[in-house]
């Protein structure tokens, strides 16, 4: 037996050494030297240099004024990341669009991915159209600092499209979304939103 | 349009680039010579050089595998007294503990723990990505193994445990992942031992944002068919998939050592259109599964009127959604980019009849493709007695003993597996954890068993799965799911390998022809058929009609 022990030990051990501690910790280094934002999560300042949040990861949003994500079964707590995992057949999935759908005053025509919950319960991104559908309401908010042809246009300069014509989906990341649009439209008194000046 | 190019470049990168690894694989696995790897490793005083026959070769397996059991089981009892847990995460209970680390060990990355709320950089680094190596090293050591069981003539030794397992470890997998992992950080996961950014949002609500070194450990974890996430989002979690690219390179990835096996196969083989017959099962079975989950994903849920989108991230079309759905079953993997809980009905089907097979469409990282030569002795076997002829294989005759060992490999799996799910449904301690009436509570408990005997991980994870119960049980499912298979193929192995190889006659059962690829393909579907047909039934297919009303 000791044939086996000895080997299996010392190999174990080895391999904890090199794989468990040099290897993330040689990534760690080249990470941090040539991507030290990507490799610290992404973080966005503001112009203080107050962390923000991440660019990957969707936040919630209350205000009028700004782009909201999709739902999330988590709330958008990072802490908890995940879907809800009901089931096509499940009929608390109805239960969600409608509390979903009132937020939206149950306007026609609702993108459907704004009513059901992402996987992540993190998603940082709203699919273009998904970006479009809101600008009348965050044009009524920002009482006339922005028009619709403005927002449009800054939509579109924040709009990411398929990598190759084939990866992915055209969207938008509502979190750089709404950095650009607090530039254009500092309003007062709508929800808490003088935290960023 | 987009789609069908998609899934066309994926396949061809992944043959393409599965061809010259599996090409170097063959040749620097079985490289007589030593090299800079085998003295390093002799220099610890391990006997590289001996030759092992079965047995040796086992009991290297199971006490490499203990070793590392205890090891990681240790880390993450321990984790609270423990360096870098910069989160403070308290000790794992052991019930919890001993399924996380089965899960690791046997390369299945069943997860009962939410990763970002449960362990501490330390358990991730030091425990968990270690065992994702070595799981995978292990399965492509057993599968070299039972190829040279079949290749040699009267003989017994199969090679050299210790010596297979750090050679592909150092010179396939470590390269592999420091490459990818560097371009995952540049795609925007992040690798730091900081454990949390903290941040103001814009609308004055802080918030809690968990990192660490997610970069390497998801590196491996594509590469090594282990599929364990860092964060509970697997790969939906936009910190392990931030990027459409970083979702395609994953998807070559899950693909790519399972591909590079049997291509390894091809070179170390005499007749290249054995392992080209292999392949092209593999290859047909996939497309199929790929093009059902598809139709049923495109679908509209008659439920909502909406389309699948529930358990999505929008930087992921419905096609990459589905598609990984079917790689990441179809090969032992077990990440997830979309909630497969909430997959159409059909795509669930696939999923569950791919891990059903025992995930032998490429499979695991070695172990799908021994388990693929398993259904192709049973297959030899059948078309033996229906000839009347003794069957053969390689030339190598196979008798009672090769055919009971096989059988034991085949049905104790998945009778397992029922008897589990069975026991589940009948207890209150089972039923509990479920999260849905009906149909789908069926497919969350046969999901789990499904996932832990394939040793796949993926999950319905509306089941909460960390209960005393589940832990068990499903525990047991995944070392009776690894270590049932890798007994059985080391035994065949060697009791092959002491055979003589019989020139083929005018009467021998050819296995390389398009005739047998298609008996092939009918063993693995009537097998899984006939084991899990009403269990599907009652499942996803009900699920499906339901849906359809």
């Amino acid at each position: 037996m000791k044939k086996y022990i000895y080997p299996a030990f010392v190999l174990n051990l080895f391999f904890t050494v090199l794989l468990g501690i040099l290897y993330p910790g040689v990534l760690d280094f080249i990470g941090n030297l040539f991507f030290h934002n990507r490799a610290s999560g992404s973080v966005i300042l503001d112009d203080t240099g107050r962390i923000i949040g991440s660019e990957f990861i969707g936040q919630i949003w209350n205000s009028e004024k700004y782009f909201w994500g999709r739902p999330s079964a988590s709330n958008y707590d990072a802490m908890n990341s995940g879907g809800t995992n009901y089931s096509p057949i499940d009929t608390r999935t109805l239960g969600k669009i409608t509390e979903a759908k009132k937020r939206f005053q149950n306007q026609s025509g609702i993108p459907e991915e704004l009513l059901l919950s992402s996987g992540s319960g993190l998603d940082p991104h709203i699919l273009f159209n998904s970006a479009i559908f809101q600008m009348p309401r965050i044009v009524g908010a920002c009482e006339g600092k922005i028009n619709e042809e403005e927002l449009r246009k800054l939509i579109i300069r924040n709009s990411e499209g398929k990598d190759f014509g084939i990866l992915g989906q055209e969207r938008v990341n509502v979190l750089k979304l709404n950095i650009a649009l607090d530039k254009q439209c500092q309003v007062k008194g709508s929800g808490n939103v003088d935290g960023h000046k | 349009m987009g789609d069908v190019i998609l899934v066309i470049t994926l396949l061809l990168i992944c043959l393409g680039l599965g061809a010259v690894i599996g090409k170097y694989m063959a040749r620097s696995l079985n490289d007589e010579k030593i090299c800079l790897t085998d003295r390093f490793i002799c220099r610890m005083g391990i006997d590289t050089k001996s030759q092992m026959n079965w047995k040796e070769y086992l009991l290297s397996t199971l006490v490499f595998t203990a070793f590392g059991f205890i090891f990681l089981q240790a880390v993450i009892m321990c984790q609270a007294w423990l360096p870098l847990n910069p989160n403070h995460r308290p000790n794992l209970p052991f019930l919890m503990a001993f399924n996380i680390t089965t899960s690791f060990v046997t390369n299945t990355n069943w997860q009962n723990y939410a990763g970002e709320s449960t362990m501490g950089l330390f358990s991730q680094m030091v425990g968990l990505t270690v065992q994702n190596f070595l799981s995978a090293a292990v399965g492509v050591a057993v599968l070299l193994a039972f190829v040279r069981g079949l290749l040699i003539k009267e003989s017994i030794t199969l090679g050299n445990f210790w010596k297979d397992v750090s050679r592909f470890t150092i010179k396939i997998l470590l390269p592999l992942s420091i490459l990818f992992a560097i371009f995952f950080i540049q795609q925007g996961m992040p690798q730091t031992f900081k454990g949390t950014i903290t941040a103001t949002t814009l609308e004055g609500k802080a918030v809690k944002i968990p990192v660490g070194p997610v970069a390497s450990q998801m590196a491996i974890k594509m590469i090594g068919g282990n599929g364990g996430g860092f964060y509970n989002g697997n790969a939906t979690h936009p910190f392990e998939n931030p990027t459409p690219i970083s979702n395609f390179i994953q998807l070559i990835l899950i693909l790519l050592l399972p591909v590079s096996c049997v291509f390894m196969l091809i070179f170390m083989l005499p007749n290249r259109k054995e392992g080209y017959m292999i392949l092209s099962v593999m290859g047909v079975m996939l497309l199929v599964g790929i093009g059902i989950s598809y139709w049923g994903q495109s679908q509209i849920n008659s439920i909502t009127q909406m389309k699948f989108l529930e358990g999505t991230e929008s930087r992921f079309s419905t096609f990459e959604c589905s598609l990984w759905s079917v790689l990441t079953t179809a090969v032992a993997n077990g990440s997830v980019n979309c909630m497969h809980s909430s997959l159409s009905p059909l795509s669930q089907l696939v999923a569950l009849f791919n891990m059903m097979t025992g995930e032998v469409i490429f499979g695991g990282v070695g172990s799908g493709l021994y388990g693929m030569f398993l259904y192709v002795l049973l297959t030899v076997f059948l078309a033996g007695l229906m000839v009347g002829r003794t069957p053969e294989y390689f030339g190598k005759k196979i008798e009672t003993k090769e055919v009971y060992w096989v059988g034991i490999a085949l049905l104790f799996p998945g009778l397992l597996n029922l008897v589990f799910s069975a026991i589940a449904l009948n207890t209150s301690s089972g039923l509990s954890s479920i999260s849905h009436s009906g149909e789908h509570g069926l497919s969350e408990v046969l999901y789990a068993f499904s996932s832990s005997f394939g040793n796949n991980g993926s999950a319905f994870a509306g089941l909460s799965a960390n209960t005393d119960f589940y832990n068990t049980f499903t525990g047991m499912g995944m070392l009776f799911g690894r270590f049932i298979v890798i007994v059985a193929c080391l035994v065949i192995a060697g009791r092959l390998g002491v055979k003589k190889a019989i020139v083929a006659g005018p009467g021998t059962l050819k296995t390389d022809t398009t005739v047998f690829a298609f008996l092939l393909l009918g063993v693995i579907i009537v097998m899984g058929a006939l084991t899990f047909f009403p269990a599907l039934v009652l499942g996803p297919i009900a699920e499906h009609l339901i849906m359809g009303q």
